[in-house]
Formats: structure tokens, sequence, C-alpha cells
């Protein structure tokens, strides 16, 4: 998803091709943040128009101060929370600080497979979150939003922010170790407690 | 409510996320509490796990990307480059003004140049024609030209 410095001056410097390009590389990323915070794929798919609209009309205002992934990760953010919300209340500032670094899933390679595997499993189970609890968990664990950003982005206070995200994370925790134990290998046992008795 | 239960509520804080009290209630509670330190791992992969989660893609629907690519305008030049382009327009005008001058003043010299006439039936022919210096009395220098126009015009007059 990451777009290159040079394209995107370009498509500031008013390159037809240059943005074309630059929604070329980057759309799936809105789409799928987009997707994660709101459920819905035709939602999905409207926020997406609505963030590209936004992103051309503030593009020449983005200085380069964070990454170009990090400003489009906020303009999603808020198009996708207004258009969730429709009330009217302070957006994440989209020149803003950047988010609280997210370290790398895994510097060696092995942790980093597993990591994405993890993070593939997850997927299914995220989605399946309650809407509020998907939210927070999403702009804060995924997206890498602070706690205050969460809150001011989804009209909460920090601490209701934090009482959702520990729910969320509590019970994606016992979700996923639940599909883990459910896992059928090759051999066909199951794992873990059931799979451990024996007929 | 023992240790056990209130650090319980502390497993699923991400670093940084928890006051230094809570921090250091949670580490030695976990240094000593297999059942909890179990948990703590279990968050912490969790926590790998999400911020992996970024970098996987869902697939959009087929058409979303031909509804956004006409949404690239064809913006209009900034002034800064408006103002590049009249500089650079200007230079090429000076430009051809100064080749015209250049142009003119070799036309006005080839005026003084006297063509000779083409030897019979000789075509594409080098002739020797001779050019006065400027200084008066001085040698006249002949020098090889090919005169082609001038020869086609002293042999149309000829032949009037």
């Amino acid at each position: 998803m990451e777009a290159d410095r040079e394209l995107v001056e370009a498509a500031q410097a008013g390159d037809r091709q240059a943005m074309s390009e630059l929604v070329r590389v980057t759309h799936r990323a809105v789409y799928t943040q987009a997707l994660r915070l709101l459920g819905n794929p035709e939602d999905a798919a409207d926020v997406t128009q609505d963030v590209y609209l936004r992103v051309i009309r503030k593009l020449g205002s983005f200085r380069h101060e964070a990454s170009f992934a990090t400003w489009l990760s906020r303009v999603t953010t808020n198009v996708a929370m207004s258009t969730l919300s429709r009330r009217s209340r302070r957006l994440v500032a989209e020149g803003g600080a950047p988010p609280e670094e997210l370290a790398d899933p895994g510097a060696d390679p092995a942790d980093r497979s597993d990591a994405l595997a993890l993070a593939a499993r997850l997927e299914s189970l995220v989605q399946a979150l309650p809407e509020g609890q998907r939210q927070v968990l999403v702009l804060r664990d995924v997206y890498g939003l602070s706690t205050e950003e969460v809150a001011s982005t989804m009209g909460l206070s920090p601490g209701a922010v934090k009482v959702r995200l520990f729910r969320a994370r509590e019970r994606l925790k016992s979700q996923l170790e639940a599909t883990e134990r459910d896992v059928v290998p090759l051999d066909g046992r199951r794992r873990g407690r059931r799979g451990g008795r024996r007929s | 409510m023992n240790a056990h239960d209130q650090v319980r509520p502390l497993l699923a804080a991400r670093p940084g996320e928890l006051d230094p009290v809570e921090a250091r209630m949670l580490t030695e509670h976990v240094s000593r509490c297999a059942q909890c330190a179990a948990e703590a791992a279990g968050y912490t992969r969790l926590a790998a796990g999400l911020r992996a989660l970024r970098e996987l893609e869902l697939a959009p629907p087929a058409r979303l990307l031909d509804a956004l690519l006409p949404l690239a305008p064809r913006r209009r030049p900034s002034a800064r480059l408006v103002a590049a382009a009249a500089g650079s327009l200007g230079a090429v005008a000076a430009t051809v003004a100064v080749a015209g001058v250049v142009r003119a003043r070799r036309r006005a010299a080839r005026a003084r140049v006297v063509a000779v006439p083409a030897p019979p039936g000789g075509a594409g022919v080098l002739a020797l024609i001779g050019r006065r210096r400027r200084r008066p009395g001085g040698p006249t220098v002949a020098r090889p030209a090919f005169i082609r126009p001038a020869l086609g015009r002293a042999a149309a007059a000829r032949a009037r």
C-alpha cells in the first residue's frame, strides 16, 4: 500500500496519471480499513470513494510530516466514522501527530510469517465483534491510534474506550483460543483438551 | 478482591496503557503466577496478530477501482508552473528573434556573393566564387561554395 514520495509529489503537482496510480496503489488498503470499521462491503466502497474525493481536495495540504499511508489512514478513519455516526464531532486532525508506532509484526521471517497467519485467522473474528468493540479495537490495535484519539474520533471518554478495548481483546483472545483448539490436524485428531481424549 | 483479581483486568493492556503503579503490580504478580503469565503471553500474541492485520488487504469489489479512477481531476497548473511556462516561452521567443537577425545578416552577406555560371551540362556544380573582403583594395579570395539556388536563378536568367 505504501506509495512512494515521488508519486505523491507528482500527484500534488497535478499529474493526473500519478493521481490515478496513487489511487491504484492505495485503494485496497483504504477499502480494507473502511470495511473493518463499518463491517459492510457496500458502505466500505462508498466510504472509499468519499475518501478519495477528500484526498483529491486536500492533497495539496499534505506536507509529508507523516507518511502518506498514515495520512490516508487518518482520512479514512475520519470519513468512515463520520459516515457511521452521522453526527458532528471533533475529528482527529489529519495533519496531527503520527500514530503510536506499531512495531513490525516480526523482523524474523518466521515470526513475521506466524504473525501474518495469525492475522488471517483474526480477520473474521474481528468482523464478528460487536460494532462498538470492533471499531475501538481496529482503531487502537490495528491502526495504532492512541486511546485519546480513539475517544475523540468516536465521541467517547477515554475510560469508555479502555473498557471496550479490554472487552474486545478478552473476547477475541478467548475466541481465538477456542478456534485453535478446534483445529483438526492432519492426523485427524483434535488438539487441546478435546483433542487429547482417547476413545 | 485478592491480587489475582486485581491484576486480571490489566493483563490485556499493552505497554504504555497502564500507569506506573498498575504496571509494577502487574509485573510483580505475573512473575510469580504461572496462570496469569500464560494469560499475558496470550494477549501479547494477540497484539502481534492484530498489528499484522494491517498488512492484510481485503479484495474490494472489482468495479470499485473503475469508479475511483475518473475521480482523479485534470487540475489547473499552479501559478508557479504558469510563471515557469511563461519564462520558457519568453526564452524561446528571444531565441527565435536572435536567429532571425542572424539569418537576415547571412542573407545580406549572401547577396554580395557573385554566382559563377555553371559549366556546360554541370548539375550539382562546385564552383569557385569570389567574395570581396571588406578591406578595400585587399586581395580577392576565392573559396569553394555550393550555390545551388544561385545557380538555378542564373540558369533561368540565361534561358530568358
